[in-house]
């Protein structure tokens, strides 16, 4: 996975110097938490899905602005809200670890 | 070293939009302070109470809802859009570790996503060059700048997403074309399609109309129906599943926004709208005139004659468009005429909605601006000149946009940085303090900021700063027990019969306690 999407690494330091550079720490946290918080977790989950790159990168980018808010928003009801910000990457990666297993085992039986 | 062509045009894409994240990011770079008119605010409130108070929540903070608490009509006082947007808005808060800053910067990226899905949209259809120059275009389109400094952020956003939803379904029937169908495209659109009803159900409306006309032409062209009836009920019952659970609060308030009649228009047939581009809408309460003015929304806010520079070529596109007939011509054909309709909706009596609608106007246009310019050289017969007179339209196009629209856009965005308009820093910490001095339940009256007499942006930005009610209509004003008295507008201003104003308000508080007194700012306590 590493190795076919090794390309996005550039446009995302690019994405996190641009912040850096016009507003300083905040702009620096905000750009490495959208990068892991919202992007990474959201391409790991749609690149098993078998997408194109550029359709995963886009899908990521956006949708991963309607589906993890609404995680980290149920979230916010069970627990602390910055506890959900921190949790909810983690379980969009572990739900695409778990579609991936299954998808492994079913080619298996197949 | 060989380089890509994919990577040459990714380089490009990012400059493209880097650029136009730069401009968009022009009032907060040296300023971090809220902006933003009307209920630009309402759209800052309940992500900063769920950050601030570490908790998420459905009903609304208590400091609004003299103000909103009838918005939801189905649900009085609890949140009346989804409340993803503000989420969204929490997590940059929280991210960035400040109340204004992270906001606006998240603000500013959401606005300039369209340039990103546009260029995906066209890239996919009609190659590199009409999607870069339309992405240009569109870094600079006063429609987009305006909204953004305006504060109908979420309609933004969800505008965004129409582009992406196009391409999903254009994706999904080129892979029926190909025999290879690919029904993943279909739920990625629902997907789509829940994300704009999660930001504002007007992209949602508009994706859907264009989707429409689509597939009616699709299914008139290969007499068929385009689309398999057993994935698409799959893809609808997942869109509807997913609403119900992402916003069960707020499905039927979109229902009864649908149905309902806006007070103060007119009913029955205006055809003559079906006639003019802008319907003869002028001196509406809530958007200025240049905003249904061509060469103003679509050139530069000065009345040029090279204002009108891309009205020929979006005709021209047009014309382009309608001869070919390809499948990917008739979607931008759709797209175009869902707007036309939507636009339009005064013809039945619904005048209030289809003046929102001109909001995504640029996002149909400048993508058919840039097939008209591109589509020039075709009507020349030697290759060589044709090659020659392509690249020619292209740095002209360049120079056009940018020394035309982007100079524009640019000393616009550039004088907002410090505006009158906008919370000064006296008054973003006179709202801190009363956040964190006053009592939860207090009631606020405010006198002297700008706008005080009509309820303005600004004094709903202190309401939702101090996070305390403010009281001015005037059947509440006695239930007033805290008041502020503000000196720094008048002051910047210049205004000595303001200022005057303001001065004798402030005498007539002598018998009340003086509780604040800080740059040119008194808060007080009544009896």
């Amino acid at each position: 996975m590493y190795a076919k999407h090794r390309g996005i690494i550039i446009p995302a330091a690019v994405f996190v110097v641009f912040f850096s550079v016009f507003f300083g720490i905040v702009g620096f946290r905000m750009s490495l938490g959208y990068f892991f918080v919202y992007f990474l977790p959201f391409l790991v989950f749609f690149d098993i899905l078998g997408l194109e790159k550029r359709d995963t990168y886009i899908y990521s980018a956006l949708l991963s602005l309607a589906l993890l808010s609404t995680v980290v928003f149920y979230g916010g009801f069970v627990m602390p809200f910055k506890i959900a910000i921190l949790l909810a990457p983690f379980t969009i990666i572990g739900l695409s670890a778990g579609i991936a297993l299954y998808k492994k085992k079913k080619q298996k039986h197949i | 070293m060989k380089v890509s062509r994919e990577l040459i045009e990714s380089i490009a894409f990012l400059a493209v939009y880097f650029s136009a994240l730069w401009l968009y990011t022009l009032p907060i770079q040296h300023n971090p302070l809220p902006f933003g008119d009307v209920d630009a605010s309402s759209h800052f409130v309940i992500g900063d109470y769920i950050s601030s108070h570490d908790t998420s929540i459905f009903k609304q903070p208590d400091y609004i809802l003299n103000r909103y608490g009838g918005q939801n009509a189905m649900f009085p006082g609890y949140i009346w859009y989804p409340p993803q947007y503000w989420t969204n808005t929490a997590i940059a808060q929280v991210l960035g570790g400040e109340r204004s800053l992270p906001f606006f910067i998240a603000i500013a990226v959401f606005c300039t996503a369209i340039l990103a899905s546009s260029y995906v949209l066209i890239r996919s259809l009609f190659g590199f060059w009409p999607a870069i120059l339309s992405s240009l275009l569109l870094a600079f389109s006063t429609r987009d700048y305006m909204v953004y400094l305006w504060g109908q952020w979420p309609q933004s956003l969800s505008f965004a997403f129409t582009p992406l939803a196009l391409y999903s379904y254009y994706r999904y029937q080129e892979s029926r074309s190909a025999d290879k169908e690919q029904p993943l495209y279909l739920y990625f659109l629902s997907l789509t399609l829940l994300a704009q009803f999660l930001f504002h159900p007007q992209g949602m409306i508009a994706s859907i109309l264009a989707l429409i006309i689509f597939t009616i032409v699709l299914s008139i062209k290969r007499k068929k129906i385009p689309v398999n009836i057993k994935h698409a009920l799959f893809a609808a019952s997942v869109f509807i599943a997913l609403s119900l659970i992402a916003a069960p609060l707020n499905i039927g308030e979109f229902f009864s926004q649908l149905t309902s009649k806006e007070e103060g228009t007119k009913t029955g047939l205006q055809l003559d709208k079906l006639f003019k581009w802008y319907q003869g809408i002028k001196n509406d309460p809530g958007l200025p005139d240049f905003y249904f003015t061509y060469n103003k929304s679509h050139g530069t806010l000065k009345d040029t004659a090279l204002s009108w520079w891309t009205l020929p070529l979006l005709l021209i596109g047009i014309a382009a468009l309608a001869l070919r007939r390809t499948d990917k011509d008739y979607l931008m054909l759709s797209f175009l005429v869902s707007f036309y309709i939507l636009t339009r909706l005064a013809v039945i009596g619904m005048g209030q909605k289809d003046i929102r609608m001109f909001a995504y106007e640029a996002h149909v246009f400048y993508p058919i601006i840039a097939i008209g310019a591109l589509s020039i050289p075709s009507l020349i017969k030697r290759a060589q000149i044709k090659t020659l007179a392509r690249f020619g339209i292209i740095i002209l196009f360049i120079v056009c946009t940018i020394f035309i629209n982007g100079n524009s856009a640019y000393s616009t965005l550039k004088s907002q940085e410090q505006s009158i308009t906008r919370i000064n820093s006296n008054e973003y910490e006179a709202a801190d303090w009363m956040r964190q001095n006053l009592p939860e339940q207090a009631n606020v009256y405010i006198m002297g900021t700008y706008g005080f007499q009509f309820f303005g942006g600004k004094i709903k930005w202190l309401n939702v700063l101090s996070q305390r009610t403010f009281v001015l209509e005037p059947e509440l004003i006695n239930t007033a027990d805290h008041v502020v008295v503000d000196y720094t507008d008048a002051l910047a201003l210049g205004n000595q019969q303001y200022l005057t104003a303001v001065q004798q308000f402030d005498q007539s508080l002598s018998n009340s306690s003086l509780l604040y007194n800080k740059g040119n700012i008194k808060v007080y306590k009544v009896v």
